[in-house]
């Protein structure tokens, strides 16, 4: 993969340098870098929407990368030699360090964030899967956010690196490439060195935006995890690249903006909008000041990057033509449960203008509303957006284009959020903040520079300026206290707790989790070798004292990475107190529990896997004795050390769902149930469920038999993963009874639950009766942290 | 067993402080009596229940001096579980535990402060075999400080149960100093990983320093 990175870099410096005739070097191989990035991610989306598959795919976007780069190095030649500015270098040189330094710490801390989704699709990515869909509800797809996720997956394929490993060559080479963007876009804004330096500085040590409360992120060298080194590197990329337009307009920089900025919109929607929009104002400006050549340049850019973005079939381009003419726009209002719960999973965005109440922010912790103006919001933030108003004011009179452009891009990140109505996403609203906070930064720096550029005559307005310029520094010094705070915080837990120092790529795995060792490398490598792309997995893979929802997730988030097989052991769950539908993966759902203990095969054909990746020392002998039993599941590997077992499950030895016709089983009836009281929250029990055949006519065959719980204090059903049913052969005569020892898992939510019995039948299927239960809550005792 | 009271002797310093009493006044044997007679219609059990409950003693882990511990190096400690309680400690096999039945661990490890209550294990071993009341264990556990500045190793049994109330410490925390040397470069790669990262980015900001100065300094000089 660096090797891949390492061409990206030259062929991206090529093109810049030689084609869009940078001037300097430095320049040249940061926007090289960022641009060749960008580009490749969006060529091989559309390669892939064009229904290559992913390895081919992969090598043509990769192809016409290198390809621009030779034509570049044979075809033109510039007209000058690069300019290598040493004081330029030398202060990239001692901004890079701490930048790099911070970087490369929190890295291999492994605070890389949200990998629980990020690392199972890369993963995904590299078996082919496209279009994507979440790991943990297969059946779920998902439409965007997921260019970063695709770029790594695409040049993971070059061999050499993990997932996580990958990961830090990513967010270490293009953050660098950011904050050398940053600087020489500043420094064309101010025309001055100082705010190229206040700029960068600012940007990456002293934005300061968020909740005071809650999370108030530094600057970018923190905010360097998750997707958000793909996405400044493509902000950047882009607002530089337009820069370069406005002062030498060419076809192949209009090409190259309206790629990247088309591009942006799967890796990060809201940036691309916002983009589009200060793009928008930069055009107008340039047509106001009779700039029409390098107005009409970004125009076209812009319905290049439209094109685009409506041929990559990411969210925004899905929102877009859904609107179009003829078809069904999706619905307002209320619906369903599952239909509720799909969204979430699927983080389909609802926008509803104006907000209420207007001009609020959503607090991301509770979701309380935070006036825009208001005390407590602005006390979280930096000097950037504390100084916007006269910032503001001193770049609208400069009328610099692209400064004007990154001012109406803070304004706007700042006033979205707190006019739109984004719905249950309200409280990703952070995210907005953040860039916000960080484009002000960026303005403040540009502003600096202009003012410090600002030649008076009269020795007093020089001594005013001088006075202003030193004030501002203190300011910045000030403000990066806490980004000095944050490296001390990562050096003294990197030199204290150095096993936290994650080197190799298996140690980052154990940090999800603890016990992943050789024996799962062995097993998953058989796994991934034997398996097909379409088929899915289950493992019983959490060790007895990891007792929080969030080990269950990172076990099966490693399992899936590691084998390359989504896992649909989870569920959709109902929140206690508002009856929602959480988002987030909180447990295994009540058929993957039963399952690993009773190993029932109606269950697993319920579950619906191909495969059983397991670790016998968590998985009772009578259990495993029963899944050696069973014809569809086959034992087909075992590790050396036999730590790891893999089963393949034949699907088409799994028993089939007995439906028999309604009037067979007609007078079926629930009288009770023995065991279905005081259990705790997802306790796994046998219950005796005693059923009457109250009609004229025996009953005497197979039949399925299922429950379905219903929360009575918010009246919500369950999802589907957790209705648990298995094949009883009834036997009734006339009037009799019969006792049927039905395998249950108690709610995941304490309180009163009525439980709903059903019999599957030819024409659909049929209650046969309720019963209602009290789940008490469990509690985990916690341990105390030195 | 040295500082454990002794149920028995304390029951039988109480029996003579009454009967003595009785030789005095022949009235007050009335009590005495009337708890006679209670026993022998089958009360007793219910009156001396409470008493039978109550623990005279607690579970404790004792553990040698522990020698020299290295960071990041992993060091097994031998240890002795006393079980000096009137309650046995279950034993529980990998089975067990699976199907999540209730199981005592111990628990190691390495604090700054005197532990007196149970910390973030650094590692866990199971007990299978259960301890009666008065019986003893020899187990051993592994401890792979993170730290330096650490000076106790901490140990102590906890149990994890399904239900609230059965779940927790198990018995006292057993504090031994122990003395953490630091590992070398040649035990942790990532000392010298670390110690190479600062150092060459400390160089990089140096010398982008100097750089910066000294060519701002010559442009100023041929401006001039």
């Amino acid at each position: 993969m660096i090797a891949a990175v390492a061409l990206l870099a030259m062929t991206g410096y090529l093109v810049i340098r030689r084609i869009l005739r940078e001037p300097e070097m430095l320049a040249a191989i940061s926007l090289g870098l960022a641009t060749a990035w960008a580009v490749f991610i969006t060529l091989l989306n559309l390669a892939l929407r064009g229904g290559l598959p992913f390895g081919i795919a992969n090598a043509v976007a990769f192809g016409v990368v290198i390809v621009g780069g030779v034509v570049a190095a044979l075809r033109a030649s510039p007209s000058t030699a690069a300019d290598l500015d040493p004081v330029d270098a030398g202060i990239l040189l001692m901004l890079g360090a701490p930048a790099s330094l911070l970087v490369l710490l929190y890295q291999f801390l492994g605070a890389d964030g949200d990998n629980f989704i990020h690392y199972p699709l890369i993963a995904l990515f590299q078996r082919g899967h496209f279009p994507h869909f979440n790991p943990y509800f297969p059946d779920v797809a998902l439409y965007g956010h997921y260019g970063r996720d695709l770029g790594v997956a695409a040049l993971l394929q070059f061999g050499g690196l993990g997932i996580g490993t990958g990961m830090i060559v990513e967010a270490w080479a293009l953050h660098l490439a950011t904050l050398v963007n940053i600087y020489f876009l500043a420094k064309r804004c101010s025309a001055s060195r100082l705010g190229a330096a206040a700029a960068a500085f600012l940007a990456f040590f002293a934005v300061n935006a968020g909740f005071s409360d809650w999370l108030v992120r530094s600057g970018l060298a923190e905010v360097m995890g998750n997707n958000n080194p793909v996405v400044y590197g493509f902000v950047f990329a882009i607002l530089l690249l337009a820069q370069n337009l406005v002062h030498r307009p060419s076809w192949p920089g209009v090409a190259l903006l309206g790629l990247v900025l088309g591009g942006l919109d799967i890796v990060y929607e809201t940036h691309f909008g916002l983009l589009f929009g200060g793009l928008t104002v930069a055009a107008l400006l340039l047509f106001i000041k009779r700039q029409a050549q390098a107005a009409r340049a970004i125009l076209t850019a812009l319905t290049i990057g439209a094109t685009v973005m409506l041929l990559s079939g990411g969210l925004t381009s899905r929102i877009l033509r859904s609107h179009l003419p003829g078809r069904n726009p999706p619905r307002s209002g209320p619906v369903s449960a599952d239909a509720w719960a799909r969204a979430g999973i699927q983080q389909n965005v609802e926008m509803h203008f104006p907000k209420h109440p207007f001009l609020t922010l959503t607090h991301a912790r509770d979701g309380h509303p935070v006036p825009l103006l208001s005390r407590e919001f602005l006390r979280g933030q930096g000097v950037g957006l504390w100084t916007l108003p006269v910032v503001a004011l001193f770049l609208v009179m400069g009328a610099e284009t692209l400064s004007v452009a990154c001012l109406s891009v803070a304004l706007a990140s700042l006033m979205v959020p707190a006019v739109i109505d984004f719905g249950r996403f309200n409280g990703e609203n952070y995210r907005l903040i953040f860039f916000g906070g960080l484009m002000a930064a960026v303005c403040f720096g540009i502003a600096l520079g202009r003012a410090a550029a600002f030649a008076g005559r009269d020795p007093l307005t020089r001594l005013a300026r001088n006075a202003v310029l030193a004030v501002a520094v203190v300011g910045m010094a000030v403000t990066a206290r806490r980004a000095w705070d944050i490296l001390e915080y990562v050096r003294t837990l990197a030199f204290s707790y150095p096993h936290l120092f994650r080197v190799k790529e298996i140690e980052r795995l154990e940090y999800f989790c603890p016990e992943y060792g050789p024996g799962d490398e062995e097993a998953a490598a058989f796994v991934w070798s034997h398996s097909r792309r379409e088929e899915r997995l289950l493992t019983n893979y959490v060790a007895p004292y990891q007792l929080e929802p969030q080990d269950l997730v990172n076990d099966a988030m490693v399992v899936m990475t590691s084998t390359g097989l989504p896992m649909p052991a989870f569920d959709s769950r109902v929140h206690a107190a508002t009856g929602g539908i959480e988002t987030s993966v909180e447990g295994w759902s009540a058929r993957t529990t039963a399952f690993w203990h009773t190993a029932d095969e109606t269950i697993l054909r319920d579950i619906g896997v191909d495969w059983l990746y397991v670790v016998p020392k968590w998985l009772a002998p009578s259990i495993r004795t029963e899944l050696s039993r069973r014809p569809a599941i086959l034992e087909v590997f075992q590790t050396s050390t036999g730590d790891r077992l893999v089963y393949r499950v034949e699907r088409s030895r799994l028993p089939p769902r007995p439906a028999p016709p309604e009037a067979a089983v007609a007078g079926l009836r629930f009288v009770d149930g023995r065991g279905l009281d005081g259990g705790h929250r997802e306790e796994f029990r046998f219950v005796d469920v005693r059923v009457q055949n109250s009609g004229d006519q025996p009953i005497r065959q197979a039949a399925y038999l299922y429950y379905r719980p219903v929360d009575l204090k918010t009246g919500v059903v369950y999802d589907s993963s957790d209705w648990v049913g298995t094949i009883q052969a009834l036997d009734l005569v006339a009037g009799g009874e019969q006792r049927l020892r039905l395998p249950f898992v108690f709610p995941y939510n304490e309180g009163d639950h009525e439980i709903e019995f059903w019999i599957c039948t030819a024409k659909g299927d049929r209650r046969i009766g309720t019963s209602r239960i009290r789940v008490i809550s469990e509690k985990i005792p916690a341990t105390n942290p030195d | 067993m040295a500082g454990v009271p002794d149920v028995s002797s304390h029951r039988a310093r109480v029996t003579g402080r009454s009967q003595r009493t009785a030789a005095a006044r022949p009235w007050r044997t009335l009590p005495l009596l009337g708890c006679s007679v209670a026993a022998a219609i089958g009360l007793a059990p219910q009156i001396v229940r409470p008493a039978a409950s109550e623990p005279t003693g607690d579970v404790r882990v004792i553990a040698e001096p522990i020698p020299p511990l290295h960071v990041l190096r992993t060091t097994t400690i031998y240890v002795r579980i006393v079980n000096e309680s009137l309650q046995a400690i279950p034993g529980c096999t990998a089975a067990d535990s699976a199907l999540g039945k209730t199981c005592v661990f111990l628990g190691g490890w390495t604090s700054r402060a005197k532990p007196k209550t149970l910390g973030l294990f650094e590692n866990t071993v199971r007990l299978e075999q259960p301890i009666p009341p008065g019986g003893a264990f020899e187990t051993h556990v592994a401890i792979k400080p993170g730290r330096v500045d650490s000076r106790f190793v901490g140990l102590g049994l906890f149990r994890v149960s399904r239900s609230p109330e059965g779940s927790g410490q198990v018995g006292l925390v057993t504090a031994v100093p122990a003395s953490i040397a630091p590992g070398s470069w040649a035990d942790n790669h990532r000392a010298l990983l670390l110690h190479g990262l600062f150092w060459t980015h400390g160089v990089a900001l140096v010398a982008g320093a100097a750089l910066a100065v000294g060519a701002a300094l010559v442009a100023r000089r041929s401006r001039s």
